[in-house]
């Protein structure tokens, strides 16, 4: 994805996660927006583009909220790595696959950030009701629209990655 | 290289950086960025805002339910506007018997100045409770600024930027504020739950809390001006083996409908750093 591109749709993606998508919350949990659109890319993506994307995504969602910049970049990070080095292949032939790869990816990320919050920053979370109250809700927001959001930067990537046929 | 070892590179260099901004967070060069990025972010986060609610008005009930939910909420405004009122008038009251005329709450903070700031954004993270504002140091607002509405104390300024500050609401779970009964005149901490309430910790065993009674801020500590109206108390949880009482506390503020806020810029927290430098310099030079 281009910077031309991919930095309006993230800076976008970002306000909507701190205007709109708060008005949406059950119980605690919302769309992870920013989350979803970097697994997508780097289940898509064979370069190192869900990286820099996982990197520059974390710090656009540090600079609305209330955490120390870039602790959702590193737990973005190792997750964008991990789904990076699958084939890409694989998300397009079942339905299935890329459901549960997003239960288990977003899953992941909250939880990584979960004890970056408690380690980093000595915040008092309760481990019970924050997976209750809000990774559970989240998680099954991201599940629902990962689906969505694959199959949109699905065509565009096709669009700027045409896919090459041997003859 | 190989694809795998290119991409561990990657991931190394990226995490390393991410770790060196974390790290330096107290510096005054990530505030610079901070106020660049924020400056063309705001409008378009104030307008996305406003959108918002305005299409949360369109989608409302039909029209007849529209309008007795309208009046509705203005009776429970009104309601919540005189309850306010009656806790003022009876602080002053309470003050002008007890304390034989010193100052009422009024001449204590006429001094006081005040900045109104438009909620613009909320926290993008879930598991806290923060807004962002469209005012910042250019405005007077400072680090440890009161943010108040009409209905009552809403947080603390946290961070600030040249043209936003970041406000920590009382119900994020960091949260923690000295507080009063009004009824009871015990003393404890009001602190925030992740579920969107508030929980009146170490009351004194000996208090007789009872539900209905309005939980004002104390002043204790210097973070906070006393008396402003932080909640009611909804049930009370009391156990003989325990050394403290506690109380479950509806805030009068409705956190996820803030619009506008008022920040008090004239209040000066008190300094407690000194504390913590004669704590860590083991006490040594004590008055």
């Amino acid at each position: 994805m281009s910077l031309q591109l991919g930095l309006p749709l993230f800076i976008v993606a970002v306000l909507l996660q701190a205007t709109v998508l708060p008005h949406l919350r059950v119980y605690g949990g919302q769309p992870d927006l920013v989350v979803l659109l970097v697994l997508a890319w780097s289940t898509l993506d064979q370069e190192q583009e869900g990286l820099a994307w996982a990197f520059v995504g974390g710090l656009l969602l540090d600079l609305f909220s209330g955490t120390p910049l870039g602790v959702s970049s590193l737990a973005l990070l190792p997750l964008a790595y991990l789904i990076g080095l699958l084939e890409a292949q694989v998300y397009r032939a079942s339905l299935l696959l890329p459901l549960l790869l997003t239960a288990v990816g977003a899953t992941a990320y909250h939880v990584i950030y979960m004890l970056l919050l408690r380690f980093l920053t000595d915040y008092p979370l309760s481990w019970s009701v924050s997976f209750g109250y809000v990774t559970l809700p989240s998680v099954l927001f991201d599940v629902v629209l990962f689906i969505p959001i694959l199959r949109l930067l699905a065509h565009w990537h096709d669009r700027l990655h045409p896919r090459q046929v041997k003859i | 290289m190989r694809r795998e070892n290119r991409w561990l590179v990657t991931l190394g260099t990226l995490l390393i950086v991410t770790v060196l901004i974390i790290a330096g967070r107290q510096s005054g060069f990530l505030r610079i960025i901070q106020t660049a990025v924020m400056a063309p972010l705001k409008p378009a986060a104030g307008l996305l805002t406003g959108g918002t609610e305005a299409v949360e008005k369109l989608t409302e009930d039909p029209a007849d339910y529209a309008d007795l939910e309208e009046k509705t909420l203005e009776l429970e405004r009104l309601v919540a506007e005189m309850q306010v009122e009656i806790v003022r008038l009876r602080e002053i009251e309470q003050d002008y018997y007890r304390l034989s005329g010193i100052l009422n709450y009024a001449s204590e903070n006429a001094d006081q100045s005040f900045v109104t700031a438009d909620v613009i954004a909320r926290d993008t993270s879930s598991y806290l409770r923060w807004v962002i504002v469209n005012r910042g140091t250019r405005d007077g607002v400072q680090v440890g600024n009161p943010a108040i509405s009409d209905l009552g104390l809403v947080g603390r300024v946290e961070s600030v930027a040249a043209n936003a500050a970041w406000i920590r609401l009382t119900n994020d779970p960091e949260s923690a504020i000295n507080a009063r009964l009004q009824t009871a005149r015990a003393e404890g901490t009001v602190v925030g739950q992740l579920q969107g309430g508030l929980r009146m910790e170490l009351i004194p065993q000996e208090a007789l809390v009872e539900p209905g009674d309005l939980v004002l801020t104390s002043g204790l500590g210097g973070t906070f001006p006393a008396n402003i109206v932080i909640g009611q108390v909804t049930s009370v949880r009391r156990q003989q083996a325990d050394l403290f009482q506690s109380a479950e506390v509806r805030p009068t503020v409705d956190y996820d409908n803030l619009r506008i806020v008022s920040i008090i810029t004239g209040f000066e927290p008190v300094d407690l750093t000194t504390f913590d430098e004669f704590i860590e310099g083991g006490g040594e030079g004590a008055p």
